[in-house]
């Protein structure tokens, strides 16, 4: 999902950084907050991070004939909060641009506002809601860990398409060209991202699920039922 | 079933390789050249566009003189998410089983 570094003209990388920036410091500042409320959540952030890295690395095939990353977000973006996941993601992306030469510094805003904050913000509002309408724990993971990964496609095609409309047919065009190349790519990888969230989380749920009944991932009695769901 | 979530997964990845084993067989089959990352595809995109990138990461940072090292830095960069992962699993792990014990 990267924007290669040069590829968005002005203003349109301005543009992103402006409207990331607010974001990556309101991150920073939560994510001081949680670390001073609790020293315990650290491992866990640790993890979340590690994933971000690890599966943003994976340069897998797929059915265009051209090969995507995941994006890694769900964990952090389900048991942080998406402002949190913000940071670690621009983090992720600063290290990729510096040393690896994918992405870059002007295209980072754009960037950092597709993988880092609207991808996770789509993930973490949709297993929000999901939790209220009483579905299923790992489904609702699945759903939103497939949604993290996704939706950051969607709007790189978003960034590139708005930057650069077709000549002919305009925005819309450009849009659909670009979700071709991105988006299509990325609907096998999200499903097995989704299943792979939903066995870590199975694996958190079962070696420490008191870190997520402290950052309200769910409530106590939502636990006991998913723990017996796990032993059935 | 205990381990439905596992089994549901590895079936996903072993139809996810065959996916990838067929779709080679018959692009190598027509001779097409495949497989490039889809950034490198959707920066082509832009290019024939008539497009030219004004700035590039070797004005002013470092870039991977090979595609070797590129990869070794990838792998790097997975060993060491990949050694944090485990080191806080297999904590949490050993927590639990000192806690099982002393009850």
């Amino acid at each position: 999902m990267h924007i290669m570094e040069g590829f968005l003209p002005s203003p349109w990388w301005q543009i992103w950084w402006i409207l990331a920036l607010p974001c990556l410091i309101y991150g920073f500042y939560k994510l001081r907050k949680i670390l001073a409320e609790n020293r315990e959540y650290l491992p866990l952030l640790g993890v979340a991070g590690g994933f971000i890295f690890v599966l943003s690395s994976l340069k897998l095939p797929s059915v265009t004939g051209s090969c995507s990353h995941p994006t890694g977000t769900a964990l952090s973006a389900i048991s942080f909060g998406p402002w949190v996941t913000s940071v670690i993601g621009a983090i992720v992306l600063l290290f990729q641009a510096l040393f690896l030469a994918h992405g870059g510094i002007t295209t980072l805003g754009a960037n950092a506002m597709s993988m880092a904050i609207v991808g996770p913000f789509v993930g973490y509002w949709v297993y929000k809601g999901l939790y209220k309408l009483n579905v299923n724990f790992f489904v609702n993971v699945f759903i939103a860990a497939f949604l993290c990964d996704l939706v950051t496609y969607c709007v790189t095609s978003f960034e590139l398409a708005i930057a650069f409309p077709a000549a002919a047919g305009g925005f819309v065009a450009s849009f659909c060209a670009f979700l071709g190349i991105y988006a299509v790519t990325q609907v096998p990888l999200a499903i097995i991202e989704g299943l792979v969230f939903v066995l870590i989380f199975k694996y958190i749920i079962i070696l420490k699920p008191e870190l997520f009944l402290k950052l309200h991932v769910y409530s106590e009695e939502k636990m006991k039922e998913l723990q017996g769901e796990i032993e059935e | 079933m205990k381990y439905k979530i596992e089994i549901l997964t590895l079936v996903a990845v072993i139809i996810f390789i065959a996916m990838f084993a067929y779709l080679n067989a018959q692009m190598s089959a027509e001779g097409v050249e495949g497989w490039a990352g889809s950034d490198d595809v959707g920066s082509e995109m832009i290019e024939s566009l008539g497009y030219h990138p004004w700035i590039d990461n070797s004005d002013y940072t470092f870039v991977p003189p090979s595609g070797e090292i590129e990869s070794c830095l990838f792998a790097l960069q997975a060993a060491f998410g990949g050694l944090l992962i485990g080191y806080v699993f297999g904590a949490w792990g050993a927590e639990r089983r000192l806690k099982k014990n002393s009850n």
